[in-house]
């Protein structure tokens, strides 16, 4: 990194932690290209590669605190960005173990253009069982599956932890599906 | 993929910016936890009467209890850095050098403690496990006042393994309370010096990882005031 990029961004982060928004701006918008760069030389898959960079961008916001400005800014940086990196990547490894799809659970799964809004289609089946779950759970899955979010950014915009959002969801799918089995139970008459 | 572009979310970002203090020096918190051990130690030795025994030359003179005195510092030392090192960004590699450190020094003075053990006295009686739970204890009260400041460092702190940091805490607070409990216990025998002294930090830290990281959680401040 540059030396005199280095004291711009370390002079930018010392104002951002005094609350100046306009040198926060600026930093977070000299960082998003350069965060895109560091984290595709690092990852194949470039969708997977924005939201590690969102990702990194909602770290550096929360660990703002943990800079200090008598160290350098470029190993704070990168040492977030390589966290997100390797976060994703096992959160990928674990998904493609473990994901259980909605649809084998008789939940239909939402198709993945996520730019359609698609709580227009929901089945009554699912609309139902979404409208029994708890403020918090609803929230969760309709953020998630219904309007596309990272769960990185349902957790900023509901303001809860990144772990907080998903045990959410998890527990709204879980609701889903004992509801419709329940339902379709009471029209076989069961 | 999301349908919301970075430029979104940093605009997000901006405007859901408050000012914040920069976390405190490592160095500022590793003499505070210094200073609450020492404080510690006066507290229980004027409650019981056990005082460190630095000025006795019949410590000094048993190599064992000597070389298990460097081990126990320098991994409660080791320890306490890689905890306070893992809350900070870019400082991994200092975080890995304690850990390396700790785990080395706590080994040779296990090592010690079992040549102790092995070559001295051979009876394993109930007192001799009475007085080493004793002395881990003692090690445990000790080390509360470390341990607290160490996880309140790593709940302001951004932790990218919480519970390994968690039980470096643990494990160095613990290593704290075991060096003055080392200097205080005149108990003789190996295997108490393995159970009773050379243990403390490594079983404290599988103990005490889980419950110490539940509470950097607690203390944790919330991501985002809006």
């Amino acid at each position: 990194m540059g030396d005199e990029r280095e004291v711009r961004w370390r002079s930018w982060m010392v104002a951002a932690q005094a609350g100046e928004t306009p040198a926060y701006e600026k930093l977070l918008a000299e960082l998003i290209p350069y965060l895109r760069r560091f984290v595709q030389r690092r990852l194949l898959n470039a969708a997977a590669a924005e939201d590690v960079v969102q990702n990194v961008l909602i770290s550096i916001h929360r660990a703002r605190g943990t800079y200090r400005p008598e160290r350098k800014f470029s190993p704070w940086l990168h040492a977030i960005a390589r966290n997100a990196i390797i976060d994703q990547t096992r959160q990928h490894a674990r998904r493609s173990r473990r994901e259980v799809s909605l649809e084998a659970d008789g939940v239909a799964e939402p198709p993945s253009d996520p730019v359609e809004p698609l709580g227009q289609r929901l089945s009554p089946e699912l609309e139902d069982a979404l409208g029994a779950l708890p403020d918090s759970q609803r929230q969760a899955v309709e953020l998630i599956h219904l309007h596309g979010y990272s769960i990185a950014e349902a957790a900023l915009k509901v303001g809860a932890t990144k772990t907080a959002l998903k045990v959410r969801a998890h527990r709204g799918y879980r609701a889903m599906r004992a509801h419709i089995e329940a339902l379709r139970l009471e029209e076989s008459g069961g | 993929m999301t349908d919301r572009s970075t430029e979104d979310l940093a605009q997000q970002l901006v405007g859901d910016l408050a000012p914040v203090k920069p976390i405190a020096r490592m160095r500022s918190v590793g003499s505070l936890v210094v200073a609450l051990s020492v404080v510690a130690v006066v507290a229980t030795g004027w409650m019981t009467g056990n005082w460190p025994r630095v000025g006795e030359a019949a410590f000094w003179s048993d190599p064992i209890a000597v070389a298990v005195l460097l081990g126990l510092m320098v991994a409660a030392a080791g320890a306490v850095v890689a905890a306070l090192a893992s809350a900070i960004p870019g400082r991994e590699p200092l975080a890995r050098s304690g850990g390396i450190s700790a785990g080395l020094a706590a080994v040779w003075s296990i090592g010690c403690g079992l040549r102790a053990a092995v070559g001295g006295e051979s009876e394993f009686a109930a007192s001799l496990l009475a007085g080493s739970a004793s002395c881990f204890a003692h090690a445990l009260v000790l080390a509360v006042p470390a341990a607290l400041a160490v996880s309140f460092y790593l709940s302001r702190g951004a932790p990218q393994q919480r519970l390994i940091a968690s039980a470096a805490a643990a494990a160095g607070a613990a290593g704290l309370g075991a060096v003055v409990v080392h200097l205080t216990c005149s108990a003789v025998g190996g295997f108490h010096l393995l159970l009773g002294h050379c243990l403390t930090p490594l079983v404290a830290g599988l103990l005490f990882a889980l419950p110490l990281a539940g509470l950097v959680g607690r203390w944790s401040p919330s991501a985002f005031e809006s």
